[in-house]
């Protein structure tokens, strides 16, 4: 809301207070000032009104507030200066000109066919009006505020809106056929064509104002082209209304359209105001423009609307505050406020009808607090019982994944969950769409992390930085039909391109990230999750954005919980990425589950209704265990095989452990190597052996067995030649 | 007699000379086999013995032993004095431009959004609070309704959403995860939720569709508007430092009554007065108030038994006011520069 001082200073005196003054008090009683201007000699507040608060979407309603925070009278508006608030804020007593012979009620007939949505419609008629520019100071005030001067007659509504709060508005008589209005719902295909030129389709849920022959005003929204005031216009029908507040909403949303007058009807006005802004605006349009109201305005109000009566008991205010007003201090505000408030221990108190907000003792509290201060408000810690502190398990899990990886030298991106139809598509599965996307960049909800990596990937390659590590944790989405909830999951992502170390004389083959630099990291992770026993292998059904040989699933017991390969040469080459890339997709959700449920509850979903950490609820990242260390000493054998290059090494190291037996305390790879005097479609794999047992030292004979069956495994299951 | 015992002495003092001269280890190896090998002079001046007289014997044999360990010791302290000097050359030699830059490691880290909820929840959790999550696709219902916004009410116009259909959204805010909480719990309640939520805002500098906020509420017999301010500025403080100052001021949600936003003493100027406060010296960070009664009644909840608090607040300008980020885009794009730096 745009308050123009010079204009707020025709209801309350701030001659003596300087702008920076007022600016920094507003806040304390909810108005927040947004900007300060100045417009020609003027200064302009900028207010920012909450939606609770209609009122103040007029000069009138801020003097109030103003009024009350300076603790100074509201005064009386207009050039007539001395005719006093009483009148316009209370007097249905006319201005009319004595000249009318007839009344408006003989002139004009009005029928509300839906007092719900229209509890009152107050209209007049004004005749001789000679359409032209409106004085200069009325324009300035208006642009001041943010409204277009348009002519006299559809100022003078507006300015009657900006001043009381009122929207108004204003039909050529003449072309209102019948002079008849009624206030109906709009039929099922009923078109208007609407001030600003669009026609619009209407239904029923919406409320027009109709002549005889068809709708001719949105109600309470805007107005209708065919009653347009027009050069010619002569005689103006002038109607002020109440609307039902959640009616206007629904259809300004519906038609997306949203004017000054639906932006104060929707948040609710004053049941009283129509005949207010009905005299003031006769008043304008007699005094400035010559023009003849006809006597006695027509009110149809078919239920009046009461002040609604609230009882407050003081003692509740204090147990919600933490403070206690006195009960004299209450009164003072309330009557301040424009209530009454009467009764010898809870208050009945009595709303004025400019409040509509106010509907509960809650409300009242507040606008005691509000005046009274919030700052007086003491600080006090909560009392009573304790509770206990407690991180949900996934989060404390999410928390150790990331440090994980973080150690692992890996930074944390965060994308958009929105992304692109197609993308989503391809990633996999059913994509979630939104209904009503900003843009098609962002309509549907991605179905795995990667897609969003790779484009960081290339944005930073684009920038001249080719070596990224990077991981994101999040959750991704799969739809489950058009109107269901989608499934949606904890997922994470990891994408490596380029060095993973820097420096001078590095050599960049020996540090350039490669698909077995990011096995290590799943492996990693998978021990911090205290998992063992995964299993890698190719994918049963490869995707085509993994290189077709460079690709793995690792699986626990039945469930494949990541994937990990490089990605394809193609697609790197379509995102410009200077590297290869090697990505990992790894599925949280399932490992969580595997690694908190060991047969016990496993975690709520994300997709489920949130979880409740109980100091029970299981964790997921388990303790480290302490093994003890050795107290015998170990023995290390070498031996290569050299094997059919087709054979996984998972598979040779298979056979190592079990052909070894318990007393193998580690294998480890040191060498592959293929080439001359290794055999075409052979590899030669070197391993070291680490012998040991818990009680005893070994002796040669047995190691010199193990290693034996060692070979001889490798022999019979691999097809393995040993080298000695 | 004396002439032999002289001869000896001789030796003694040439082997010292020797080896005191020798300058490298094949040198001193050289003068050890000249006097101490088998055909040294000392093992040569050993068989004189057999030819001593007898009577002699005891003092030659003692003036023998007595040249061959001086010997052996002046060969000895000459073999050290070799070694040593052989170190301190090659320590010489291996001496670095000890200038030169360090090889980086690669550090990884959390996201500086991560790493700003994650310790607003600390702050939190040492209050009693639980910290819990919830899902970020919500059914209309609870993210507005039981939130006391009903269907076409002006508030939701702050909080355009995305749909999904069959009336499931994209939360716009985390306080839908206070519905939850208070669907599944019974007072006292301390709970907390941070996470992603989702408006429809065009891109711009301050605006992102996908946003983080932080949602917390207590609930029980006796919770008033003053703890509160308690509970909140205590956080300010340990959040934002013990210098910050707060103002409470009234505004309007609709699912609390009374209302009020948090502002902090601008963190730039110090409540002096800058361009990132617009001048007022305070910043508004924070929305909070009484939980509607209507919240809690739809929660099965008395409202006339219990009263709550509850807070919320965006994750991203905290985090913008404490690393000095100008742009909201910066923490989406992942530009490895800026996520290195904050």
């Amino acid at each position: 809301m745009r308050v123009p001082l010079e204009w707020l200073r025709e209801f309350v005196d701030l001659a003596d207070v300087p702008v920076d003054a007022l600016v920094d008090r507003l806040p304390g009683v909810g108005l927040g000032v947004e900007a300060v201007e100045r417009v020609g000699d003027d200064t302009v507040l900028e207010l920012e009104v909450t939606p609770n608060r209609p009122d103040c979407l007029s000069i009138l309603g801020v003097a109030r507030e103003v009024a009350l925070l300076l603790g100074r009278p509201l005064r009386a508006p207009g050039d007539a200066g001395a005719r006093g608030l009483r009148r316009l804020t209370r007097g249905v007593e006319h201005s009319a000109a004595a000249g009318a012979r007839l009344g408006a009620a003989q002139r004009v007939a009005v029928r509300i066919e839906d007092p719900g949505g229209c509890p009152r419609f107050v209209a007049s008629v004004i005749e001789g009006i000679w359409i032209g520019a409106s004085p200069s100071w009325m324009q300035r005030r208006l642009e001041a505020a943010g409204v277009r001067p348009i002519n006299n007659v559809v100022d003078v509504t507006n300015y009657v809106m900006l001043e009381l709060g009122q929207p108004m508005h204003a039909f050529d008589y003449e072309r209102v056929s019948d002079h008849a209005l009624t206030v109906r719902r709009a039929r099922p295909g009923e078109a208007l064509e609407t001030l600003d030129g669009a026609v619009r389709a209407l239904d029923e849920t919406m409320l027009v104002v109709a002549d005889e022959e068809r709708a001719i005003s949105l109600a309470g929204i805007l107005g209708g082209r065919s009653t347009e005031i027009t050069p010619d216009t002569t005689t103006v029908l002038l109607d002020a209304a109440h609307w039902d507040p959640p009616t206007i909403g629904r259809t300004a949303r519906r038609l997306g359209i949203r004017t000054e007058a639906s932006a104060r009807f929707e948040r609710g006005t004053d049941p009283e105001a129509p005949p207010q802004a009905q005299a003031r605006a006769a008043e304008l349009l007699t005094t400035l423009y010559g023009a003849r109201v006809l006597r006695g305005m027509v009110d149809v109000y078919p239920r009046r609307i009461a002040p609604r009566v609230i009882r407050l008991r003081p003692e509740r205010a204090a147990s919600v505050l933490g403070i206690e007003i006195p009960r004299d201090e209450i009164v003072r505000i309330l009557r301040a406020l424009g209530c009454t408030a009467e009764g010898a221990r809870a208050l009945t108190v009595r709303v004025p009808t400019h409040r509509p907000d106010l509907t509960l003792e809650e409300d009242l509290i507040e606008e005691i607090a509000r005046i009274y201060g919030y700052d007086r408000v003491p600080l006090t810690l909560p009392r009573g019982d304790t509770t206990p502190g407690i991180t949900s398990p996934s989060l404390v899990a999410d928390r150790e994944v990331r440090e994980t990886l973080a150690r692992c030298g890996l930074v944390e991106a965060l994308t958009l969950t929105l992304t692109r139809p197609e993308t989503a598509a391809e990633a996999g599965g059913r994509p979630a769409l939104l209904r009503n996307p900003l843009t098609r960049d962002h309509a549907a909800l991605r179905t795995s992390l990667l897609p969003g990596l790779i484009e960081v990937l290339a944005t930073n390659a684009a920038r001249r930085i080719g070596n990224v590590q990077i991981f994101e944790l999040g959750r991704i989405f799969q739809s489950r039909g058009p109107e269901d909830r989608p499934e949606e999951r904890r997922s994470l992502g990891i994408a490596v391109m380029g060095r993973w170390r820097a420096g001078w004389n590095v050599p960049e083959e020996q540090v350039l990230a490669d698909l077995f630099h990011v096995r290590w990291i799943l492996d990693a992770l998978l021990g911090s999750l205290g998992m063992e026993g995964q299993r890698v292998a190719p994918p049963a059904t490869p995707q085509p954005w993994w290189h077709p040989g460079r690709a793995a699933e690792v699986s626990i017991g039945e469930h494949v919980v990541a994937r990990f390969g490089e990605l394809h040469p193609d697609y790197a080459q379509r995102h410009r990425l200077p590297h290869r890339a090697y990505l990992a997709d790894v599925d949280l959700e399932a490992l969580y589950r595997i690694s908190a449920g060991r047969g016990r509850v496993a975690p709520g979903s994300p997709g489920a209704a949130p979880e409740a950490p109980a100091a029970a609820a299981p964790p997921i990242v388990p303790a480290g265990t302490y093994a003890g260390l050795p107290h015998f000493p170990d023995v290390e054998r070498d031996l290569a095989a050299v094997v059919p290059a087709d054979l996984p090494a998972a598979r040779v190291e298979e056979i190592i452990r079990a052909s070894a037996g318990p007393l193998l305390e580690a294998v480890e790879l040191f060498d592959v190597y293929t080439g001359p005097p290794v055999p075409p479609g052979h590899r030669n794999l070197a391993y070291r052996l680490r012998l040991r047992a818990p009680d005893r030292t070994l002796v040669a004979g047995e190691v010199e067995e193990i290693v034996e069956n060692v070979r001889n495994a490798l022999r019979t299951r691999a097809g393995a030649q040993l080298r000695v | 007699m004396r002439e032999d015992f002289g001869d000896l002495h001789e030796i003694e003092q040439q082997a010292e000379r020797e080896a005191a001269a020798a300058q490298t280890p094949e040198a001193l190896e050289e003068v050890r086999v000249r006097y101490l090998g088998r055909q040294g002079l000392v093992t040569q001046a050993f068989r004189r013995l057999g030819t001593a007289a007898p009577e002699e014997r005891p003092r030659l044999g003692q003036a023998l032993n007595a040249l061959r360990a001086a010997v052996s010791s002046a060969l000895a302290s000459r073999a050290d004095a070799l070694a040593r000097d052989a170190r301190e050359a090659r320590l010489a030699a291996e001496r670095l431009d000890v200038t030169l830059p360090g090889r980086p490691l690669a550090v990884g880290r959390r996201h500086v959004l991560t790493r700003t909820m994650e310790e607003i929840g600390e702050i939190f959790r040492g209050l009693g609070f639980q910290i819990v999550e919830g899902p970020e696709v919500e059914h209309d219902h609870d993210n507005f309704e039981r939130l006391n916004i009903p269907p076409y009410h002006p508030a939701r116009d702050a909080q355009d959403s995305f749909y999904l259909g069959g009336g499931w959204l994209l939360r716009t805010h985390t306080t839908v995860v206070d519905v939850h909480v208070l669907d599944a719990h019974r007072p006292p309640v301390r709970a907390l939720s941070y996470g992603h939520c989702y408006r429809r805002d065009p891109v711009d500098a301050s605006h992102s569709p996908m946003f983080h906020q932080v949602d917390g509420f207590m609930v029980d017999e006796g919770v008033r508007f003053s703890d509160l301010k308690g509970v909140l500025i205590h956080f300010a403080r340990m959040f934002f430092g013990p210098d910050t100052r707060t103002r409470f001021v009234p505004s309007y949600f609709p699912f609390t009554e009374p209302s009020a936003e948090m502002a902090i003493s601008c963190v730039i100027c110090g409540g002096r007065g800058c361009a990132v406060c617009k001048r007022s010296g305070w910043l508004e960070i924070l929305g909070c108030g009484m939980f509607h009664p209507r919240v809690l009644e739809m929660a099965g909840i008395d409202p006339q038994r219990y009263t709550a608090f509850a807070f919320g607040m965006g994750v991203e300008r905290p985090a913008m006011l404490k690393h000095r980020i100008d742009d909201i885009r910066l923490f989406f794009e992942n530009d490895l520069r800026f996520l290195r730096q904050v």
